[in-house]
């Protein structure tokens, strides 16, 4: 009986995203990026791509990923982040603009739930994990080199090395054809990689470096400047403002960065920022926070891009966003009657209504004129490259 | 030695601090910007006149440039002007002075609040070597003031609750004062007094006497201002600057459709605003807006301030800390002044918050140090402790080229670099001619207008300001600027007609004049330190 509430109530918030997503779709659409090539067709010189129809499905695998997931986590609560996800305006942009990063979090996430599955059902968490390491392996260049770092993390952080053997001799046989593609097609290889991480060949950096360095050394301080001011020095701070920008809280609550380079909707609504800082706050005293640290790993796809944040490669990192949001919001809910915590409740409550409104009306009524200010054409309809 | 090594280091860092605000100040930022040089004069015009250049008797407001600037600065660098002179370092000298003097005070204030000497000398010692605070100390920059006065109000309002009522009136006159200082506090300081009352109502209900003086003695004293606001044109400058004239968000938010939802919008719009604060680019790359956009300078912390930031916030969240709600209420209110104009968010408009920043900066860096000191091994503790001076060894340099070489160049132009030589050569040639002719046009990539050249003429010719307040001035009467007084004219060079007047001196940029300039005629040209020319200096040839 109870599994069955839970269900309509699931098929409820689905409905409503869903819904959330056709308001989107009919004053957007047919907005879209340029189709990313699957990686390993791009590698042996064949255009294989995400159809369109497959976003809307794996945005529903997403979120009855994201509810099976908050299931083994907040057990009763489990509904609540299938419901901030549906309510974030992120994602649904993102699937009526064919983002190949939808198709990609759907494996993350299958990733994920085997490693939550992974203590008990040894076998079905591998052989998800399996699956997730392949999808994203052969799909995108980036994760793929990804896979070792979190791997490594994860054996050194969370999990022993003696549960993950059984897979990790499965991942090497299943990606040993891939890596024979890469090493015979390594010219190919070389174009995507370059293509992939933009933040090492940023000619703005470069230039910026001989701008410091002539001016220094037209003043005498050609040495310190080259000590100081050099393209290794400036790389590996760019990287690290790169890095550490994805983390702030006002590119996923505020339009800060815009949402398909062009819409003034926030990627999640900012009555949220309440229980999220909440939930960090408590989360971060917990041991759970290492998995908290090892996820953030998954902001590097934006970091290596060419924009300071892509809103597009970030969606990956969403779901941690969700995950704690929902955290902060069942903990204020367990806690509500505590006079603050009944306070911080109604609050994000009012905010999350007031802005739904809020924005409902603004993609009715200026959405479309934006993109069309934005991009200055209307034929096209692309929002750039992935 | 050993019992005077407090102050011994006190000392120290203090010297540090007034060698790193004091040295090259004159020179370096390359010339008075247009507001030094209108506080200038206006100090100048009060100091020998009482009135200032429009012949306001001890005005509360200066109507400077028609921006109403706020009256403390001015009075103060009368003072400055009365005892160095009129030049360019008695104009900065109080920036220097007050901006060193905040040093000693901070670790006095941090000393007596947290009783604890070590994190009272490494906040001094951060607020010394502090790059946003150098910077703005370097100029004439009225919220350095604002925040030395800012540090004092609340430190009184703080020990208001446990000391006598002197404290009540010291904390309600330096709050008021730093409102009379700078326009951000006009509003910060009755956000936070007013938050600081809400959030502490049960404190404050124990010293309701000491409350109502507190308020009265504010209202007293802020009422100057109130009518300064209302019916002089003070008020000007705020509603100039609000957010709702925001240029994004009228044209690209609103793209000019009105809805029932626009407040609401507008506050999303604000709160997008507020948290940008947040901003890793702005606390530690380019905030202080010292280099090219898009390109490395220097941020409100250095780089290797971000472990000490981070961990500093923990410390400050998890750590027993006296008046801590006082300290997020400034902090969190100190911000909402700037967040709420029309403008890019400026670093020099938080300085009021600099020190709160700072104080979490210093907490995060004792607990790093006794992170280090914790690691087991030596060489663990060598290869940390070694690296992270590295670093900050090269952060150093950075900033240093930063002040040194790239800041003149990059922003020569806009703290109008080349109106000093242009008005010294003035002074120096004016008995030669009949006329001076100044055409306010200039710029590197195109010609825009600067209004106040007059400004500069009359501050290094030390123009008599009784001559100045009396004489007739003629202004335009269209939207061409016009604007002439004595020998001096302020207008368009129209270069077809001019070149035929004899006796007059013509001062313009590049674009005022043709390339193919006679020989002889420029007789001299004036450079930004980029490189490129600001200025020429051209009577023509017959």
């Amino acid at each position: 009986m109870k599994t069955k509430k839970q269900i309509s109530l699931f098929a409820g918030i689905l409905l409503l995203h869903y819904l959330f997503l056709t308001l989107i779709q009919n004053n957007l659409y047919p907005i879209h990026f340029d189709p990313k090539k699957l990686f390993f067709s791009d590698l042996i010189g064949k255009s294989l791509y995400v159809p369109q129809w497959l976003f809307y499905i794996l945005e529903a695998g997403n979120l009855i990923l994201l509810w099976i997931i908050s299931k083994k986590i907040f057990n009763k609560y489990s509904l609540i982040t299938p419901f901030v996800y549906s309510v974030s305006p992120w994602s649904s942009y993102l699937v009526i603009a064919g983002s190949f990063y939808i198709y990609l979090l759907f494996f993350i996430l299958v990733g994920f739930y085997g490693l939550l599955l992974l203590k008990y059902k040894n076998f079905l968490g591998a052989l998800l994990i399996s699956v997730a390491i392949l999808g994203v392996g052969y799909s995108s260049l980036t994760l793929l080199l990804l896979i070792p770092a979190v791997l490594l993390i994860t054996v050194f952080k969370i999990i022993s090395f003696k549960d993950l053997k059984i897979f990790f001799v499965i991942i090497t046989f299943l990606l040993f054809p891939l890596f024979f593609l890469i090493q015979t097609h390594s010219v190919a290889f070389r174009n995507i990689l370059d293509n992939e991480t933009k933040i090492f060949s940023d000619p703005g950096l470069l230039n910026m470096v001989n701008n410091y360095q002539g001016a220094a050394q037209q003043e005498g301080l050609g040495k310190l400047a080259k000590i100081s001011e050099n393209k290794y020095l400036f790389t590996v701070e760019n990287i690290l403002l790169k890095y550490t920008k994805q983390l702030v809280p006002s590119n996923y609550f505020t339009p800060q960065e815009k949402l398909l380079n062009f819409s003034f909707t926030p990627p999640i609504l900012f009555g949220f920022l309440i229980p999220f800082v909440y939930g960090l706050y408590h989360l971060i005293k917990l041991p759970q926070r290492k998995v908290l640290f090892l996820s953030s790993l998954l902001v590097i796809p934006s970091v290596l891009s060419r924009n300071m944040v892509d809103l597009n490669r970030l969606i990956i990192f969403a779901p941690v966003v969700i995950i704690v949001i929902s955290y902060g919001l069942i903990e204020l809910i367990k806690n509500k009657k505590k006079k603050i915590h009944n306070i911080f409740l109604i609050l994000t409550l009012i905010l999350i209504i007031l802005q739904s409104l809020v924005v409902i009306s603004d993609i009715q009524l200026r959405e479309k004129a934006r993109f069309t200010k934005y991009y200055e054409f209307e034929q096209n309809y692309e929002v750039g490259k992935q | 030695m050993r019992k005077h090594f407090v102050l011994i280091t006190l000392i120290l860092i203090t010297l540090l601090g007034g060698f790193l605000r004091f040295y090259k100040n004159t020179e370096n930022p390359p010339s008075l910007n247009g507001d030094e040089i209108s506080f200038a004069y206006t100090a100048y015009s009060i100091l020998n006149t009482g009135r200032d250049e429009y012949g306001k008797f001890l005005p509360i407001t200066f109507q400077a440039v028609g921006d109403y600037k706020n009256p403390i600065p001015g009075y103060i660098m009368a003072i400055s002007i009365k005892l160095f002179g009129l030049n360019d370092f008695a104009v900065r000298f109080q920036n220097f002075f007050i901006g060193t003097l905040i040093i000693p005070s901070f670790f006095l204030f941090l000393f007596k609040i947290f009783k604890e000497k070590r994190l009272a000398l490494v906040g001094s010692f951060f607020l010394a070597i502090s790059s946003w605070h150098i910077f703005y100390s370097r100029m004439e920059y009225e919220y350095i003031i604002a925040s030395f006065f800012v540090l004092l109000g609340i430190w009184f309002f703080m020990k208001m609750f446990d000391g006598g009522r002197k404290w009540t009136f010291l904390s309600a006159f330096f709050l008021i004062l730093t409102m009379y200082t700078a326009p951000a506090p006009r509003l910060f300081v009755p956000v936070f007094i007013v938050t600081s009352l809400i959030f502490n109502f049960r404190k404050f209900k124990t010293h309701r006497n000491k409350i109502i003086i507190f308020v009265s003695t504010c209202v007293i004293l802020g009422l100057p201002l109130v009518y300064a606001t209302l019916f002089q044109g003070a008020g000007t400058r705020l509603t100039m600057v609000l957010i709702s004239n925001d240029v994004e968000f009228q044209r690209y938010i609103l793209l000019n459709s009105h809805s029932f939802f626009d407040f609401p919008m507008l506050i999303f719009f604000w709160i997008k605003r507020y948290l940008s604060y947040l901003d890793p680019n702005f606390l530690f790359i380019n905030g202080l807006n010292m280099t090219v956009p898009g390109t490395f300078g220097l941020g409100v912390l250095y780089l290797f301030e971000l472990p000490f930031l981070l961990l500093g916030i923990i410390e400050f969240i998890k750590r027993k800390i006296p008046y801590k709600s006082i300290f997020v209420i400034w902090l969190l209110t100190g911000i909402f002044p700037d967040s709420i104009t029309n403008n890019q968010i400026h670093a020099g408009r938080l300085l009021h918050i600099a020190p709160i920043i700072i104080l979490i900066t210093a907490l995060g860096a004792i607990r790093f140090c006794k992170w280090i000191v914790s690691l087991s091994k030596v060489y663990q503790r060598f290869i940390v402790a070694f690296g992270f001076s590295f670093v900050a060894v090269l952060v150093f340099i950075h900033a240093f080229l930063t002040f040194a070489v790239h800041f003149p160049r990059a922003k020569g132009e806009s703290f109008d670099e080349g109106l000093k030589q242009a008005a010294l050569y003035i002074r120096d040639h004016q008995e030669s001619y009949n006329e001076i002719v100044f055409d306010p046009r200039r710029g590197i990539e195109g010609p825009y207008l600067v209004s106040n050249p007059y400004l500069y003429v009359l501050f290094y010719t030390k123009y008599d300001p009784k001559t100045y307040q009396t004489e007739t001035k003629i202004h335009s009467k269209d939207s061409t600027y016009y604007f002439k007084f004595n020998k001096y004219t302020f207008r368009q060079i129209d270069w077809t007609v001019d070149q035929d007047k004899k006796g007059v001196l013509f001062i313009g940029s590049p674009w005022s004049f043709p390339k193919d300039l006679k020989e002889g005629e420029i007789l001299e040209k004036i450079y930004l330190s980029n490189g490129y020319p600001a200025f020429y200096i051209v009577s023509p040839k017959w």
